[in-house]
Order: structure tokens, then sequence, then C-alpha cells
């Protein structure tokens, strides 16, 4: 009995020697799970942010971007300012002027003809009044624009003069101040506004005048009916990204699983160990940066004055060197990180880290397609110069590699193209000076870039990150 | 982070202590319960199980004994409970039916004694694994196990040592162990 109980400690003990340092990964869902169990459904705080920044952004810039009572009012002081009237002759007064553009219009042109054009032009135009003073066509009027007087601000000038007034014997019409017209008196009741405000300027010595209802229906007609010229938000970008490419690598998954795996088998297998094996992994190998470049073309919106969105398509090119040796084919130990534990796999090589027959660079090269979006905010905004940042995220596939990976034991260099991580995410952040050069914007400047998820899948246990620094240069058309 | 300050954080119910707690034992947690579940998937829904349990109950962790213990008493215990849904305790099987349970390969890296061990305790019938896991593995006594599984005493000691024979067959049959001899130590008949 006792030697059965000896016998039952001992295999006790066999058992818990052997099982009892033992470990498993549980996949990731696991923990998913967990959490969801605990704490909810996770949120994404950013996304929501981001969501309502950009509705926000939207929903002001909205607001920003429609017509008006205020911009009414200043089209309407645009379309007749300065009006002053003047002595009375009997014909039109030619400006001095060089400009080219002169033109007399009829006065019953004055409102829709006057406030379209200007509209249209952009004119910062000023009209001069001429009353003809005749008994029977005391009412009518001539008005002379010209183009070379842009006192916009002179907002204490501005007047409104009708057309068609029946009669007056007034040598001059008194000036009507558009600053005293509210927003909403100036979309809804232009005539009922008018009319007494003329009738009130005209001094008590003088006849009161009649105002035709024409005038006052052309004018508000005018204004509804004003054909605003947009200007389009949507513009198109292409760009090129002449860019080094850099990595970083971290081998702590094979510091804590691989390597202890493989030492506590060392004592009854005998497996040997790696002549770099304690060594970091970033000390061993003999990487160089190498120069990349990055094709895009991509729209943008603005989603505010100074904001734009941005999203397009864009191809990378990244790649490094690696410094390494020819070696006669042997085989490489890849220990790969799956479900069921350490999962151990040799691959031939013909590239060793350490030593070989000759020196041998390989070029470690991936074509990526990736869809950035993201936003470029302007911090300066001139004539013709300006400064931007942007930032984006980018999705991003892997179209086609020429990779190699480096062994586990850190000794061989073999083919990495099966391992490849097919999706991976990307952000970039950049600085642009700009130029305005006819319609095209030119800008140019530094850039960085970071590959967020590994290069290779989670069962490669080093992992890489690549980082690209490049100078950026595009052109940006606005869209008609 | 310190083991203190863990527990306080899951204490507060903090998602990344939480999560601190989970990366630090879920490994040799998921061992144990791979040992108890008939597969993988079985593995991890005892341990997701578990340490939602651990999360919900730590408020009564008295701090007294390892706080490894208790987290691994709360996993043994939810292995049990999920094999009771699913499984039958009372199995006897008879051990010529040992030499015919195949452990596959493919499951078995070779670099891996302490995984071949453990895929050969999985290949027992569920009832003799779990007696030999509580018994030999996570150190119950016999009168425990009994309360446990809802058995007699005397029918986990019978299955313990059929399992334990069982498993000496298949030890033997991998190679991993020679065949024990009737007077020589257990112990020295392992394969060093």
């Amino acid at each position: 009995m006792e030697y059965k109980q000896y016998q039952d400690d001992e295999f006790k003990r066999f058992l818990q020697d052997e099982v009892g340092q033992h470990r498993m990964y549980p996949s990731d869902h696991v923990w998913n799970n967990i959490r969801t169990e605990i704490h909810g459904n996770q949120t994404w705080p950013a996304l929501t942010f981001i969501a309502l920044l950009v509705i926000s952004v939207l929903a002001i810039s909205t607001l920003l971007m429609s017509p008006s009572a205020e911009r009414i009012q200043s089209i309407a002081y645009l379309a007749i300012k300065p009006i002053k009237t003047t002595e009375r002759t009997n014909q039109i007064i030619p400006k001095e002027s060089t400009e080219s553009y002169l033109g007399v219009i009829e006065p019953q042109h004055i409102t829709d003809y006057t406030l379209t054009s200007i509209a249209n032009n952009q004119l910062q135009e000023s009209a001069y009044v001429e009353q003809e003073n005749s008994a029977s066509s005391g009412a009518e009027c001539t008005v002379v624009i010209e183009r070379n007087s842009p006192s916009t601000n002179e907002v204490s000038n501005s007047v409104v003069y009708p057309k068609n007034v029946n009669s007056f014997t007034a040598n001059t019409i008194a000036p009507l101040n558009l600053n005293t017209i509210s927003s909403k008196e100036a979309t809804l009741e232009w005539k009922e506004l008018l009319i007494p405000n003329l009738l009130k300027s005209i001094p008590a010595s003088q006849t009161p005048i009649e105002l035709g209802d024409d005038y006052l229906k052309n004018a508000a007609t005018a204004i509804k009916t004003i054909p605003w010229k947009k200007v389009s938000k949507v513009g198109f970008q292409f760009y090129i990204t002449p860019s080094k490419s850099y990595r970083t690598l971290s081998d702590a998954a094979v510091k804590a699983v691989i390597q202890p795996s493989t030492v506590s088998n060392t004592n009854t297998q005998s497996v040997p160990l790696g002549l770099n094996y304690s060594a970091n992994v970033n000390d061993i190998v003999r990487h160089s940066p190498s120069m990349g470049i990055e094709l895009g073309f991509a729209a943008l919106y603005n989603i505010a004055n100074k904001l734009k969105l941005k999203t397009g398509v864009q191809l990378n090119i990244r790649q490094y060197q690696i410094e390494t040796f020819k070696t006669a084919t042997s085989p490489s130990t890849l220990s790969l990180i799956n479900n069921t534990g350490i999962q151990t796999i040799n691959l031939f090589s013909n590239y060793n880290n350490n030593t070989g027959f000759k020196a041998e660079q390989l070029n470690n090269r991936t074509y990526q397609v990736s869809i950035p979006v993201g936003v470029q905010l302007e911090l300066i905004k001139g004539n013709k110069i300006g400064l931007n940042v942007e930032a984006s995220v980018q999705p991003t596939v892997s179209i086609n590699n020429s990779t190699f990976l480096l062994s586990t034991d850190y000794k061989n260099y073999t083919d990495g193209n099966s391992f490849i991580r097919k999706w991976n995410v990307n952000t970039s952040l950049g600085i642009n000076f700009s130029y305005k050069s006819g319609s095209n914007l030119w800008q140019i400047g530094p850039q960085i870039r970071y590959q967020h998820l590994p290069t290779y899948s989670n069962q490669y246990p080093i992992e890489e990150h690549l980082l690209d620094y490049g100078i950026r240069l595009g052109i940006t058309r606005q869209w008609k | 982070m310190t083991e203190q300050a863990i527990l306080v954080g899951c204490l507060k119910n903090d998602a990344s202590a939480q999560r601190e707690l989970y990366n630090r034992y879920s490994p040799k947690m998921l061992s144990v319960c791979y040992r108890f579940g008939q597969n993988r998937e079985d593995a991890e829904d005892m341990l997701q199980e578990g340490f939602i349990k651990i999360f919900t109950q730590i408020h009564t962790f008295q701090n007294k004994g390892a706080f490894e213990g208790w987290i691994r008493r709360i996993i043994v215990h939810t292995c049990i409970n999920f094999l009771k849904k699913h499984k039958k305790f009372n199995e006897n099987i008879d051990l010529d039916h040992a030499g015919y349970l195949e452990v596959k390969e493919e499951t078995m890296p070779s670099i891996m004694q302490a995984k071949q061990i453990i895929e050969c305790i999985r290949v027992l019938p569920t009832g003799y694994r779990t007696v030999l896991n509580l018994y030999a593995l996570e150190g119950y006594n016999h009168k425990e196990i009994a309360e446990m599984l809802d058995i007699e005493e005397s029918t986990s000691r019978s299955q313990f040592t059929r399992a334990k024979s069982m498993l000496e067959m298949i030890l033997v049959k991998k190679r991993i162990i020679e065949q024990p001899k009737e007077d020589y130590q257990w112990l020295a008949a392992l394969k060093k």
C-alpha cells in the first residue's frame, strides 16, 4: 500500500514537473468576449468624435455658405453704390476713365441687369444717376456704370434711387441709407421700407414724389433670382512622394515565448541554440533604408473654409536593403506562434546572416495600394502662398512583395512572401507649403508615414513596422 | 503593474487592470482548461467563463492565499461545471481499450514534451481524465474530488488508478517513458 502511494506521488510529481509550466495562448476573441460580457460592447470614441465633428463642420459650413439676408443687402448695396445725385444735366456724364468697359444702361434695367452683372462679374461699380429734369418725364434716370471706384466700405454713402419716379420737382433726390435696413426688412418688405424712407428723406419743401411699383417689384425679383455662381467645393490632386523607408523590429515575442520553450527543450532534446539567440534582433541584422515612392490621386472636398476632406487611391512602393551572405542551401528554422502553441517549420535558405562565401544585398520590397482618408487644414492662406497640414488613415492592401524573412534563430533569411499580412493600416502626417499658379495649386512638404500592424502575420514572432519619410509634391485643381 | 495594483484595478472594474490580469494568467489557465476539455474550443469557452467569474467575483478574494491559487480554483471549478453540463464522469473503460486510443501525431509538435504529455492526457476518457487532472495535477484529494464530481470516493480512487495505468500505456506507446517494471521505482523508469 505504501509502495503504491509512493508510486502515485512520483507519478504526480512527474506530471506536475512536465505539465506544470506548459502555456497556451488564447485567441483574441476570448478576451473580446470577456470584455464585452463585463463592460458591454466596446465603443470607439474617436469614431463618434470624428463623426460629430464632420457633421458639425458640414452644418456650420452650410449655414455660412447659404445666401443670407445680410448678403442680399450687401449685393443690393453693391448694385447701387455709391449713387450720387448730381446737378441736373441733359446728357450722360462720362467719367474720365482708362477702363475699356463703360456701359450705359437704360433705367428699366437698373435693377435686374445691374444686380445680375455685379453678382456675375464681381464688379465693384459706382453709379451716377442723372436726372432728366423735364416736365413730361421727370422720373427718367440714366445710370452710368464704371469700374474704377471700388470703395466698397463707403456704407454711409449708399443710397437707393428709384426709377420711374412719376413726378417730382426736386433737383436732387435724397439718398436712402441702406445701413438702416435690417435683414428682414431687406428681404421681405422692400416696398414698405423704401417708400416711407424715400418719402421721408425728401425735404418738406419739395413736392412728394410717387414711386412706381415696377421698380420695387423688379428689385425684389432681381434679388430673388440672382444666379449665384458657386465656387466648387471639390478639387482633385495628384501627388508623388519620394520617400525613404525605414523599419522597426521587435523580438519581444521571441524572447517571451519562443526562446523559453526552446531553451527548456534543449535540456531534454539537445537542440543547439543559435549563436545570436540572446541578443536583440536589432543588434543582429544589418538593414539600411532605401528609396521608395508613393503615387496618389485624391479628391478634396471643402467641408469648411480651411478644412478639406481628402480621399483617393495611392500606390506605395517601400523597400529597404538587407546585408547578408550567400551560402549553400541550408534549412532555416521558423518558430511560429499559432493557436495550438509553437510550431516550428523548416524552410530552405541560401542567405546566412553571419557567414557565407559571398556578401549579398537583398532588397526587401513591398507594393501596396491604399485608400487614404483624411483631412487637410489650412494654417496660412494667402493669395498665392499658403501652408497646410494634412493627416490621413490609410487602409492598405499588399499586392505584390519581394520580401525576405529572418529566421527565428536569427541565422538565415528565407522567402517571406507567404507570411506577408495582406491587409494593413497606415497613418500619414504631412505639412505642405503651397503656391498658387493660375488655376493650379502646387504644394510641397515633408511627410511621415507609419505602418501600424506588423508587416508579417501574427504567427511570425518578430514584428516589423515600416516607417517612411518623404517629400510630397502635389498639384491640385479645383473642379469647375 | 504589480499584482496588488491589478487586484485593486479589478476591484474597481478597470478594464486595463483586467486585461493585465488576463494577459498574466490566461496562458497558464488555458493550459489547465485544455487538459480538461475535449478540444481547444471547449478550453477557450471554459477559460472565458472562468475569467468572467473571476472578474465578477473578485471581491470575494480575501487576500489570504495566493492570488494565482484562487484563480486556478475558479478555473478548475468552471471546467468541472462545464463538463458536468456535457459529459459523464462514471465512465469505466477497460484498460485494453487504451491500446486503441490514438494520439494524433499532427497535434503533437515534436519539440515539446509537455505538450505531448498533455495530448496523451487528453485522449483519456472524460471521467478518467478529469479525476487524473484533479488528483495528480491540481492537488485535490479523493474526498474533494468525489464532492466536486458527485461520485463516490472509491469511484474517484478507482478511476484514478485506471487513468494512471491507461496513461502509462499511452506514454510507453509514444516512447515518452519506458515500460514500467513492477519492482522498479516508477520515476526511474522515466525516460530522461
